[in-house]
């Protein structure tokens, strides 16, 4: 125990330092970037007088390292300032972003991890069979077919030709708002069936190909010929051998949620969904900076601490790893 | 009474690339109540093919192809699966070859016991629990040691816990299928000798499996040798007492004597035949120092030379001299350079 705790710690120092690093990287970023805010907020009829004293107001005349450690400050307490043309701070307007993508996000990586992983295994135990052979190729169909171009087919087919779901968007104008009401009505669930079909159909083939290759190796250990043995019935016998196979899998995650937010801006484009990722778009096209500064590090932030934490669950779940 | 195993004329193959392999061919033995059997030959013969069907744990490229083992009377090689099932562990346990990899990692080693229980018997938690602990005790582990993951266990210990898995539900019929590979001479020592008393103190029936002569000698009172997927030699004490067939001298050769530490081991050279494609005539012929061009066309049959006690050799009158002559190395070392 002792020494898991210091593990916590060393990965949590890294995690900072890690979090320090972007920063840097996205203030050294910015300021590349073409132009100060003051060009495009300030109207071209402002007197040079008046641009300098909002300059001022703003910090913009401070020394460099007193604007870097004023932004590293607010960065580290979520202050992200005010978004240059909406009228709400530039937290909230994360929070409720971040919100409604894990709303598409959420559901869509529990069907896939949770039915995936029963898919891949099933097919790793019955290797050699039509299931698997089909299971198979179907995953590597899946994953190669690219899910923008899955996206507007499946919104031509079940929106425009068959109308028999909605274009896009969270839910119906004037519909459920806030998290609680959205997730009990029935509106935001078929706005959801599209997007987080596409999400699932993508994001699951990697737990069944993982899922089936473990279970192939697990197969062929002796521990399980003693279970058999022991007269335990089939049902039983699976799940030793998937709680085996389930181990790579827990790494497996780590990367996946790595990798989720670059198809997810484009599906939030596709279906119109008020995520962050369309909103960092949107920002980067207004050079509205501070909504896609916040957005950036916000996005990386939830990568690293879904990282951190399936780093953690992998000693939870197999008991042979130590932290000594 | 019937035997508690009888196996009868058993025939089992493996489905290979190179086509079947016939991994035990027409092999028959039986163990009385009570009875300490050691089945031995080098590896590859079909000892532990033998111990998986007995427990019907062939692998799926694996079947009886004929003959019959009897469990108490009944063939089990024909009982419905459900019911064979529900037979495994209470009435035939298993104590594996592979005692490093026979558990399963991730579950504890109690739990692992317990599972064995609870598939066949319904008793309370606490009667459960009481029974793991009198066996962990038996078998000479601390009870705290059962919440621990297998991969805390020494090779030992892990063995030795298997033992205790293997008794839980205090089975008829125990087959130990090489019970000691793997370990240390000291620990293997150990392991023996707590089988054996285990098997002295319940009179347990037992199959012991092995490649090592002087363990059988050591413990066994009724020994079956195989060669190649047959026994060649079958009988009590006699067997490694007054061997007969050429292929138990060379076996008795390989392994120290307890009563004569000073003798030179000497190995059969060669390696078994295939059994995909076996010979036609005695097996072991292309390795016997006796072997006759009689030998490599008929297949010598398995016949009585005492009363319990069989061989399966063409020269059966020659036992004496043959015992004689092969405790002379050269002779060994000429047959392998002819081979
Ligand atoms: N699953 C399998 N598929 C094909 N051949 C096998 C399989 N298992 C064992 N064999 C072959 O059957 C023969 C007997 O094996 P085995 O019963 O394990 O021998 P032993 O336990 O005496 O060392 C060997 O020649 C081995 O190569
Ligand atoms: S039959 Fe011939 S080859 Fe076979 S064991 Fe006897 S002497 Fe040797
Ligand atoms: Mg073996």
């Amino acid at each position: 125990m002792q020494g898991f705790r210091r593990y916590v710690i060393r990965r949590l120092m890294l995690l900072v330092f890690v979090i320090w690093c972007i920063l840097t990287i996205m203030f050294g970023l910015f300021q590349l970037l073409p132009g100060d805010p003051t060009s495009i907020f300030i109207d071209s009829n402002f007197s040079p007088d008046m641009i300098e004293r909002q300059k001022d107001l703003w910090g913009l005349n401070d020394p460099i390292w007193l604007q870097y450690l004023r932004y590293i400050r607010n960065m580290a307490l979520f202050d992200f300032g005010q978004s240059f043309f909406q009228i709400a701070p530039v937290s909230e307007i994360m929070a409720d972003k971040v919100k409604n993508t894990a709303l598409m996000i959420v559901p869509a990586l529990v069907i896939s991890i949770v039915l995936g992983t029963i898919i891949g295994a099933i097919a790793g135990w019955r290797r050699g069979s039509k299931f698997e052979q089909s299971t198979v190729a179907t995953s590597l169909f899946l994953h190669s077919a690219p899910s923008f171009f899955v996206g507007i087919l499946v919104l031509m087919v079940f929106s425009y030709q068959l109308r028999w779901l909605p274009p896009g968007g969270m839910v119906s104008l004037g519909g459920p708002d806030g998290f609680w009401e959205m997730i009990v009505a029935r509106d935001y669930w078929v706005h959801l069936i599209l997007p987080g079909l596409v999400l699932v159909s993508r994001e699951i083939t990697g737990p069944i190909l993982l899922l089936r290759s473990s279970m192939l190796e697990v197969k062929g250990s002796d521990f399980l010929d003693i279970l058999r043995a022991k007269g335990l019935p089939e049902r039983q016998i699976v799940t030793h051998a998937t709680r085996n196979a389930l181990l790579p899998l827990v790494t497996y995650i780590a990367v996946m949620t790595g990798l989720l937010f670059q198809g997810q801006v484009l599906l939030e484009i596709i279906f119109a969904w008020p995520g962050i990722g369309r909103e960092l778009v949107q920002a980067l096209n207004d050079l509205d900076y501070p909504v896609a500064q916040a957005a950036l590090y916000v996005m990386a932030l939830v990568t690293l601490a879904l990282n951190f934490i399936a780093d953690l669950l992998y000693g939870v779940i197999d008991p042979r790893v130590t932290y000594e | 009474m019937a035997s508690v195993l009888e196996v009868v004329d058993l025939h089992i193959r493996y489905g290979t690339g190179a086509g079947e392999a016939r991994a035990v061919d027409g092999v028959s033995f039986s163990i009385e109540a009570g009875e300490y059997l050691g089945l031995v030959g080098e590896s590859g013969c079909g000892k532990s093919t033998i111990a998986k069907a007995v427990l019907g744990i062939l692998p799926p490229n694996g079947r009886v192809a004929a003959g019959e083992i009897r469990f108490q009377g009944r063939d089990i090689v024909r009982l419905p699966p459900a019911e064979f099932r529900q037979m495994r562990w209470r009435d035939i346990a298993l104590v594996p070859q592979s005692a490093m990899n026979g558990f399963d990692p991730v579950y504890t080693v109690e739990q692992q016991i317990e599972e064995a229980i609870v598939a066949h018997v319904s008793w309370p938690a606490a009667e459960r629990r009481k029974r793991i602990e009198e066996l962990f005790a038996m078998v000479g582990l601390e009870r705290q040691r059962l919440s621990d993951y297998p991969h805390q266990f020494s090779g030992g210990m892990r063995q030795r816990a298997m033992i205790a898995m293997a008794m839980v539900l205090d089975p008829t019929l125990v087959v130990a299928d090489e019970p000691t590979t793997g370990l240390d001479v000291i620990v293997q020592d150990q392991i023996l000798q707590r089988i054996k008393a285990i098997q002295e103190q319940l009179q347990k029936t037992m199959l012991l499996i092995t490649h090592d002569m002087a363990v059988v000698a050591e413990n066994c009172d009724k020994i079956a040798v195989m060669y190649a997927g047959r026994v060649v030699e079958y009988g009590g004490k006699e067997v490694f007492r007054t061997p007969h067939h050429p292929y138990t001298l060379g076996l008795c050769n390989a392994f120290p004597d307890l009563d004569d530490r000073e003798r030179e081991l000497i190995s059969i050279p060669g390696a078994p035949p295939s059994l995909v494609d076996p010979p036609r005539g005695c097996r072991f012929a292309p390795r016997c120092p006796f072997a006759t061009p009689h030998c490599s066309d008929v297949d010598p049959p398995l016949v009585e030379v005492a009363p319990g006690h069989s061989a399966a050799c063409h020269y059966l009158d020659r036992a004496a001299e043959f015992r004689r002559m092969s405790e002379d190395p050269e002779i060994w070392r000429r047959a392998g350079e002819a081979a």
